[in-house]
């Protein structure tokens, strides 16, 4: 089925050929792709199963996929999800932005600390990481709660926006914040003014990145997570170690299409290039 | 007066790293070197018993250390050649063309992992696609899930779109002229990738890699899920040490030794890098 797709694709491109063959190439990605995206069908089609789960499905039902939107311990994990991730992204992206804009201005030196300090959490594995806050607020408190997990969340989504707020700095003339300074403009003004919406592109797109990287956080969250307010991939896996069932495919299901919904609002607003590094 | 204006803001945040990022770790470092007794908490004595029970005692080095670093180089490197692969297919597409593929690998990379692993457990679970696939074809019937090749797939499939997608950019942005004038002297496709299009794709390489490394040395959920315990791993054994049996003191110096463990072999690995290519190009 490879071969088809992708040759029709390239006599679509150049119409001299005929009949062209697939390359190796072709063949090679193609089938690397389908590594890639396997499991995300997979727990689709898993979802619309009518009795256990197989895929390909035998019998196509949505019963499951309705009755994921009315489980209340999964649709509760979603909340949690969603607000941890809400709180933890604006959070960082707020912490993100002096600290980007100073690396831009900083003298060597002060560059150097800053980025080692923001991004120095990116040298330790985030399950250790987790470890350490986790043991130090057992040894503290006994027990875990949700503004543990925020902060949790907050230290490990915070390399993302400075990133992608560092990028569209560079690209920033300083000339226009010194000229609205020298019109009088104090460096709030200027800020608010000037810069926030020369830089917003990155601005959202550093939210957006630390919003997904909270929402599927899994290795901090295992730690820190309080019993009774469990987010949506910690249930999951409970769920996961004891049993296989449509139901969890169906509750995997809505996670990916909000996923996807993101990905589109990111590609949409900046375009796609923020992940692969490329600026258009 | 302006300077302290516009350095203030930044004291939060640094606060905020230093409070609980850099407090923590040490607190763990000194957690590490403490005294361990059921039921009380750790007492700071500066022993190394810790680290000498997980480097000294076989089972820990056998178990933990050795599948550890085996299973997080082998994903890294399996990752890296089939990530490349679908990288340079996207790169060399026109760029109108590559939305498609490259969105698709992006929405892989943000949907949940855990849900990830759920999809790849249904497709290789003894009765599933895969295993009647390999059936079908007279393969001998072979168990994948609940052992070590299992696990590999797993962290190889998680590890493939952080692989991918610096790629893309880094082997798009190679002027085409300098490919043309490879072939123009007369070498090959290969000769021109090897030559050319590799080396100047190293950034996109290491990037990536170290990425992929970073987090399958670290994997938990990976092993936990599709490792059915018999597959064990450092991160999952610090976690089950805290969690399950209590000894902070003993998942601190595995989570340490885990955490030195992995930049030592990230630093060989970019010195590694830095010196085949310094001499490459000398020799030129």
């Amino acid at each position: 089925m490879s071969a088809t797709t992708i040759s029709t694709d390239k006599v679509v491109s150049s119409r001299k050929m005929r009949l062209p063959l697939p390359t190796a190439l072709g063949i090679a990605a193609f089938c690397a792709f389908v590594i890639v995206v396997a499991p995300l069908f997979v727990v689709v089609g898993a979802a619309l199963n009518a009795e256990a789960m197989f895929f390909p499905p035998k019998q196509l039902t949505l019963h499951w996929m309705v009755a994921a939107l009315t489980d209340g311990s999964f649709v509760n994990g979603a909340l949690i999800s969603f607000t941890v991730a809400a709180v933890a992204a604006t959070v960082s992206t707020i912490f993100a932005l002096p600290v980007a804009l100073q690396l831009r201005k900083a003298p060597p030196t002060v560059a150097k600390i800053l980025t080692l300090s923001f991004m120095g959490p990116l040298l330790v594995p985030s399950v250790i990481f987790a470890l350490s806050l986790y043991s130090v607020v057992i040894y503290a408190f006994g027990v875990t709660n949700l503004f543990v997990l925020v902060i949790g969340h907050v230290m490990i989504t915070m390399p993302y926006p400075v990133r992608t707020i560092t990028a569209v700095t560079e690209n920033l003339d300083p000339a226009l914040e010194d000229a609205a300074s020298s019109v009088g403009a104090n460096p709030w003004r200027t800020f608010v003014s000037v810069t926030l919406p020369l830089i917003k592109p990155g601005v959202i797109a550093g939210f957006l990145f630390a919003f997904i990287t909270s929402w599927n956080d899994f290795s901090i969250s295992v730690f820190l997570t309080p019993r009774e307010l469990q987010p949506l991939p910690i249930k999951i896996y409970e769920y996961l170690l004891y049993q296989y069932r449509p139901l969890i495919a169906a509750v995997s299901t809505w996670s990916v299409i909000g996923s996807a919904i993101v990905v589109l609002i990111i590609d949409r607003l900046v375009g796609l290039n923020v992940f692969t590094g490329r600026r258009s | 007066m302006v300077a302290w204006a516009t350095r203030a803001p930044l004291f939060l945040p640094f606060a905020f790293v230093i409070l609980f990022f850099f407090v923590p770790v040490c607190w763990l470092v000194a957690t590490s070197m403490s005294s361990h007794e059921v039921g009380s908490a750790p007492v700071f004595t500066g022993t190394l018993a810790h680290y000498a029970r997980f480097w000294t005692d076989p089972f820990y080095l056998e178990t933990a250390l050795w599948t550890t670093v085996k299973l997080s180089v082998l994903s890294t490197v399996l990752a890296l050649i089939i990530g490349y692969v679908l990288a340079y297919y996207i790169a060399e597409l026109p760029p109108h063309r590559r939305g498609f593929l490259t969105s698709m690998v992006v929405v892989s990379l943000s949907v949940n992992i855990v849900i990830r692993i759920f999809g790849l457990n249904v497709l290789l679970m003894s009765g599933g696609l895969v295993d009647s696939a390999l059936t079908f074809i007279g393969m001998p019937k072979v168990r994948i899930m609940y052992t070590e090749i299992g696990v590999l797939i797993g962290l190889v499939q998680i590890a493939i779109p952080y692989v991918v997608l610096p790629l893309i950019g880094v082997i798009a942005a190679i002027d085409p002229a300098l490919k043309e004038a490879a072939a123009s002297v007369g070498a090959n496709k290969y000769k021109t990738f090897w030559a050319v299009t590799f080396p100047l794709s190293l950034p996109g390489v290491v990037a990536g890699t170290l990425i992929a490394f970073t987090l399958n040395a670290a994997a938990f959920a990976i092993p936990s899920l599709m490792g059915g315990g018999r597959v064990r791993m450092m991160g999952m054994m610090a976690y089950e040490q805290a969690t399950v049996q209590g000894n902070f003191p003993f998942a601190a110096a595995i989570g340490i030794s885990l955490t030195i463990l992995s930049i030592l072999i990230t630093a060989i690995y970019l010195f590694a890098i830095n010196r085949t290519f310094r001499t490459a190009r000398k020799a030129t």
